[in-house]
């Protein structure tokens, strides 16, 4: 049996990841209204990083993976990155 | 486990399968990326229309079809961990309810769209195009990348709906549930793209 295929997360864990989520939902909504707009513009796409980490490393069970399939994802957030910072510069200082 | 049921042949298409799985995630990231770079310099260009435009939407809403989404996600991941276990039973029901729960979530946004496109805010109904620059945009881009995840939920609940199948019939089992793990990782990164898009739309200032 290859390894991954057996590995297995509980219930409950995913469970309790479940519930972190629906707590930053929460705080990422009460932030919007209540911080200022500058604070929330920050916190917003960070809480959503967040989130989304914790979605592909326990739902999608990248915390199990081996080798390239957990290199890909990295790779991919700096391919981003790179596309963002490029495009920004051009409008920013054009 | 029965070593012989898992040759080498059927041990590389697991990891094939799901590499697969993976780099065709990675190019839905790229169609996502794009209008949200899009996003996010017109938001930069028209900040103040953009706020206007976001306080429109209702956060009610918002809020409610996130938590739905996160629901469907977790059924999701369950049904995946019942199926390593042999259970079944567990596996369809925890499907059936994540088929529900996305079903749950393209109903609310049928009546927010619908709710909109009444009042004539829709790419270019006139209502809109009355408005501010920077809200016709934000609307634009409201409804090109909703309605694109909207496409994707209702594919998600279509794939799934055929693993339920499979499911019931024994074609998804203990021994060879890869398909439906590739369908979870479907539904995950969906899931993925309304983390961002709920912000994004529901909650500028």
């Amino acid at each position: 049996m290859k390894e991954g295929m057996a590995e297995n997360g509980g219930y409950w864990t995913y469970v309790a990841v479940w519930a972190a989520l629906i707590i930053l939902t929460f705080l990422t909504a009460a932030l919007s209204r209540g911080a200022s707009s500058r604070v929330s513009a920050v916190a917003a796409p960070s809480i959503a990083t967040v989130k989304a980490a914790l979605i592909i490393y326990y739902f999608m069970n990248i915390r199990f993976e081996k080798g390239v399939l957990r290199l890909l994802i990295p790779l991919t957030a700096v391919l981003i990155a790179i596309l963002i910072t490029l495009v920004f510069m051009d409008v920013a200082y054009r | 486990m029965d070593e012989r049921a898992h040759g080498l042949g059927r041990e590389g298409d697991y990891a094939g399968s799901k590499l697969g799985m993976w780099l065709f995630l990675l190019t839905e990231v790229f169609l996502f990326v794009g209008p949200l770079i899009l996003y996010g310099v017109y938001r930069y260009r028209f900040s103040s229309g953009f706020a206007a435009a976001s306080s429109g939407l209702s956060l009610g809403i918002g809020v409610l079809n996130t938590a739905v989404l996160l629901t469907s996600s977790l059924s999701m991941a369950l049904s995946i961990a019942a199926v390593k276990r042999g259970k079944s039973g567990f596996t369809l029901l925890f499907l059936l309810i994540t088929i529900a729960l996305g079903s749950l979530f393209l109903f609310n946004k049928y009546f927010e769209w619908s709710h909109e496109i009444a009042s004539g805010v829709y790419p270019g109904g006139e209502a809109l195009l009355e408005r501010p620059k920077g809200e016709v945009l934000f609307f634009g881009l409201y409804f090109f990348l909703t309605g694109l995840h909207g496409l994707h939920v209702f594919a998600g609940v279509c794939l799934l709906s055929v693993m339920s199948y499979s499911t019931a019939t024994g074609g998804v089992n203990r021994e060879d549930f890869v398909r439906l793990e590739n369908a979870g990782l479907y539904w995950h990164l969906v899931d993925v793209v309304w983390v961002y898009l709920f912000p994004l739309f529901y909650l500028i200032r």
